[in-house]
C-alpha cells in the first residue's frame, strides 16, 4: 500500500528545491554561456550550512537559509573572478570553461568532505546521510487528513513514512521563497534598466558589449545571485532529504534533465520541467516498486536516480529545443499560417 | 630522508611496487590513449569515460566466471556443498553469494585446463572490448548531432547511469560487494612455473603493447587526420564531404572499446571485479588530467602524463598512510584538491599541455617529395 498523498507531498517539495537550482542554472547558462557542472555542489555547500547551524552552533535552522544564500553567492562570484573570468581573458575555448566548472566541483567535493570528516571527529555527530527533519518548525494545520492515516514507505530514504498531521515548515517555505525568487527575477529582468543589460547579454553578448553593458558585471550578479539562490535550496534540502557531501553530483543530474527538457532558453519552462520530472521520478519510482518490489537483489528504489538519466535521453533525442523550443515553432506557425491568408 | 623511507622498504616490497607501477601505468596509458582519441583527436569531451572502463570490468567479472561456473558445476558443487549449501537449492544465487568458494573451486579445476582457460580469455577480452564498442555507440547516439555542452552533459549523465546499474544489480558483477575473477592463467604456474605476478605482467604488457601499436598506425593513417579534421572544424569538414557525425559515433566506439579492454585488463590483474571502484575520479578526472598535462592530440601526450601522474600517485599513496593520524580528515580529499587545483593550473597555465601536438607535415604537401 502506498500512501500516494505522502508521495505526491515528497514529489513537490523535491521538485521545488530543485527548481531553485534549475532556475540559477539556467540563468548563468544563458548569461555566462557555460553549463555550471557545480551548481549542484553550490547546494551541497547550504545542505552543510544547515548542519553547521542546527548541530554545531544550535541556532534556529531557517538562520541557515540566510547563512546559506551569503556564503554560496560569495563562493560564486569567487568561482567566476577567479576561474571563469580567468580563463575567459586567457581565450581559452568554451570546451575548457566546461571542464573548470568541473575542476571547481572537484575542489568544492574535496572541502565538504573535510568538514564532513572534522565535524565527525570533532563535534561527533553523523555527516554522511544526515537528516534534520526534526529541526524543521511544524506549522500547525492538517495538511491532508488521508495523509495521516495511511502508512507507506518512504521510497527516498526506505524508511516508513512519517504521517505528517502537521504541515513540516518547508513545505511551506520552500514554495514561498521559490516564488519570492520568481518574482524578484520577472522584476529585476524587465523592470530595471540592469535586467535590460541582462537580457541584453543574453541574446548576445558581443553586441549588448559594443553598446555599453558591462558585460562582466552582468555576470558577476548572476553567479552572485545563482549562487545565493542554490544555497537557499541546499539549506532546506536536509530537512527533508538525506545529505551527504556528494549530494550535487546526483541533484546536478535532475538540473540538466529539466533544463534541457525545458529548454536553456527559459526560466518559466524549466521550473515546469522541473516539477514534471520530479513527479515523474518519485511517483514513478513508488509505482513500479508496487510492482517489482525488488531487481537484481536490491530494493528498486534504488534504481531511481535513473528515471530523470531517461527523461534527459529522452528530450536529448526527440525534442533538443526543449518545451520552450516546441511552444516557440507552435507560436512561429500560428502566425504564418494567419499572416498567409492577409498576405 | 626521502632515501631512508625507500631504504625501510624491504627488496620484495619495492619489486612489488615497482611490478604494480609498470601495471597501473599501462591500464592508465590505454584509458587515456582512449580519452585522446575522442577528445584530443575528434573533440568529442567525453567526461563519462569511467562508464567504458566500468563495462570491460562488468563483462570480465560476468562472462569467464558463469561460463566456467554452469560447464564444471557438479564438480564445483561436490566441492563446496559443505561450505555453502546454498548451492544445492538455488545455484545462480550460490555464485554471487558463495563467490569466494566458487572461485577457488574453478581456480583448482582450471590449472590443469590451458588451452581452455586461455581460450576463454580471449573471448572475454573480446567480448568485453565488443560491449564496450556497443556502449560507445548506444551513449553517442542522443547527443552527438547536439551542441558539444549538451554531449559532455549527456555523456556524465550515462556514465552515472552505467555506475548505478553496476553498483546495485548483483547479478552483473556483484553489486558493493563484488565478485572474483577466476585466473584464467593460472596454468602457468605448474607448467611453466610462473607465478601470479608474472602471469599477469604478461597479460597486461602484451595487451597494452598490441593495442598501443595498434592505435598508433590508425592516428598516423589518414584516418587520424580525418579525426583532426572534425574536431578542426565540423562546418569545414562537412564542406569537403566529411560525414561529421559518423566520424565522431566511430570515434566513441573506438574509444569506448580501448577503454573497455583496459577494464577488463584491470580486472584480470586484481582477480576481482568491485563496481564501487569504478569512481569518475579514478577513471575520468585522472585521465583527463593525465591527457591534458601531457597534451591533447599529441601523439606521446598521454603516454607522458599517464606515466608521470600515475608514478606520482603511487609514491604518494605508499607514504600517505604516514599523514593520516596528524590530521582530522581523511587524506584522500587532499588528493582530491590537488587534482581540481592541477586542473585549473594546466588550464590557466599550460593549455596545451607539456608536449604540445605538432603540425603535422605532408610529402607532397607541405614538401616537395624526392625524386
Amino acid at each position: 500500500m502506498v500512501a500516494w498523498g505522502a508521495v505526491a507531498v515528497q514529489a513537490f517539495i523535491y521538485s521545488t528545491l530543485i527548481a531553485f537550482l534549475t532556475m540559477g542554472f539556467n540563468l548563468t547558462y544563458q548569461t555566462a554561456r557555460i553549463p555550471n557542472w557545480a551548481h549542484g555542489t553550490f547546494a551541497a555547500v547550504g545542505v552543510f550550512m544547515t548542519l553547521w547551524v542546527t548541530r554545531v552552533w544550535e541556532m534556529p535552522t531557517y538562520y541557515s537559509v540566510i547563512f546559506s544564500f551569503i556564503v554560496v553567492a560569495l563562493i560564486g562570484v569567487a568561482v567566476y573572478l577567479g576561474v571563469i573570468y580567468t580563463l575567459k581573458r586567457a581565450g581559452a575555448p568554451e570546451i575548457l570553461l566546461l571542464i573548470s566548472t568541473i575542476a571547481v566541483d572537484i575542489i568544492l567535493i574535496a572541502v565538504l568532505n573535510i568538514q564532513a570528516d572534522y565535524i565527525q571527529n570533532v563535534h561527533k555527530l553523523n555527516s554522511r546521510g544526515f537528516l534534520l527533519r526534526e529541526e524543521d518548525i511544524v506549522i500547525g494545520f492538517n495538511l491532508d487528513q488521508e495523509i495521516a492515516l495511511e502508512e507507506g514507505v518512504d521510497i527516498l530514504l526506505n524508511i516508513p513514512l512519517i504521517p505528517p498531521s502537521t504541515a513540516p515548515g518547508v513545505l511551506i517555505v520552500a514554495p514561498i521563497l521559490l516564488l519570492g525568487f520568481t518574482l524578484f527575477f520577472l522584476f529585476l529582468l524587465y523592470k530595471t534598466k540592469f535586467g535590460m543589460a541582462m537580457r541584453a547579454t543574453v541574446e548576445n553578448p558581443d553586441l549588448a558589449e559594443v553598446v555599453g553593458v558591462n558585460v562582466d558585471m552582468v555576470n558577476l550578479v548572476s553567479w552572485f545571485l545563482t549562487g545565493g539562490m542554490a544555497g537557499v535550496a541546499g539549506a532546506l534540502l536536509p530537512l527533508w532529504f538525506r545529505s551527504y557531501p556528494a549530494i550535487g553530483s546526483l541533484i546536478i543530474i535532475n538540473v540538466f534533465a529539466a533544463s534541457i527538457l525545458g529548454g536553456v532558453r527559459s526560466l518559466s519552462m524549466a521550473i515546469i520541467a522541473t516539477y514534471i520530472i520530479g513527479y515523474v521520478e518519485i511517483m514513478g519510482t513508488a509505482w513500479i516498486s508496487t510492482i517489482i518490489p525488488e531487481i537484481g537483489g536490491v530494493s528498486t528504489a534504488s534504481y531511481r536516480p535513473l528515471i530523470p538519466l531517461l527523461l534527459l535521453i529522452f528530450a536529448l533525442m526527440f525534442i533538443p529545443e526543449g518545451i520552450y523550443g516546441l511552444l516557440e515553432k507552435y507560436r512561429e506557425r500560428k502566425i504564418k499560417a494567419r499572416t498567409e491568408g492577409i498576405v | 630522508m626521502i632515501q631512508d623511507l625507500v631504504l625501510q622498504l624491504p627488496l620484495e616490497g619495492v619489486i612489488n611496487f615497482i611490478v604494480n607501477l609498470v601495471f597501473f601505468v599501462a591500464v592508465y596509458i590505454l584509458v587515456a590513449t582512449a580519452l585522446n582519441i575522442q577528445y584530443g583527436y575528434t573533440g568529442i569531451p567525453n567526461f563519462g569515460l569511467a562508464f567504458g572502463v566500468a563495462v570491460g570490468a562488468y563483462v570480465t567479472g560476468y562472462v569467464p566466471g558463469r561460463l566456467l561456473y554452469s560447464m564444471y558445476f557438479e564438480e564445483v558443487k561436490a566441492k563446496i556443498q559443505t561450505m555453502c549449501p546454498a548451492i544445492l537449492e538455488n545455484p545462480d544465487q550460490a555464485y554471487i553469494r558463495c563467490n569466494i568458494f566458487v572461485r577457488n573451486a574453478l581456480n583448482e579445476i582450471i590449472k590443469a585446463e590451458p588451452g581452455l582457460s586461455t581460450a576463454l580469455l580471449l573471448l572475454t577480452l573480446v567480448i568485453a572490448i565488443g560491449a564496450g564498442a556497443l556502449m560507445g555507440l548506444l551513449a553517442s547516439v542522443p547527443a552527438i548531432r547536439l551542441r558539444v555542452d549538451f554531449l559532455m552533459m549527456s555523456l556524465i549523465a550515462i556514465a552515472e547511469g552505467v555506475r548505478i546499474v553496476g553498483e546495485n544489480y548483483e547479478p552483473l558483477a556483484g553489486g558493493t560487494l563484488g565478485v572474483t575473477v577466476p585466473a584464467l592463467l593460472g596454468w602457468m604456474e605448474p607448467m611453466l612455473g610462473l607465478p601470479r605476478t608474472v602471469q599477469s605482467f604478461i597479460l597486461v604488457m602484451s595487451a597494452t603493447v598490441v593495442t598501443m601499436a595498434l592505435i598508433y598506425l590508425m592516428l598516423r593513417s589518414p584516418y587520424g587526420r580525418l579525426l583532426k579534421a572534425v574536431r578542426e572544424s565540423e562546418d569545414a569538414a562537412l564542406a569537403v564531404g566529411i560525414d561529421v557525425n559518423r566520424i565522431k559515433i566511430e570515434a566513441m566506439i573506438i574509444g569506448t572499446a580501448v577503454a573497455a579492454l583496459a577494464g577488463a585488463i584491470y580486472s584480470f590483474y586484481l582477480g576481482n571485479v568491485v563496481p564501487t571502484s569504478y569512481t569518475r575520479y579514478d577513471w575520468t578526472f585522472w585521465p583527463w588530467l593525465m591527457l591534458l598535462l601531457g597534451g591533447r592530440g599529441s601523439e606521446i601526450g598521454a603516454v607522458v602524463g599517464a606515466a608521470g601522474i600515475m608514478s606520482l600517485r603511487r609514491v604518494i599513496s605508499v607514504y600517505k598512510h604516514s599523514f593520516s593520524g596528524l590530521l582530522p580528515f581523511d587524506v584522500i580529499w587532499l588528493e582530491r584538491i590537488a587534482l581540481g587545483v592541477a586542473f585549473l593550473v594546466i588550464m590557466i597555465f599550460k593549455p596545451y599541455g607539456l608536449f604540445p601536438e605538432k603540425p603535422f607535415r605532408l610529402k607532397g604537401v607541405h614538401e616537395l617529395p624526392r625524386e
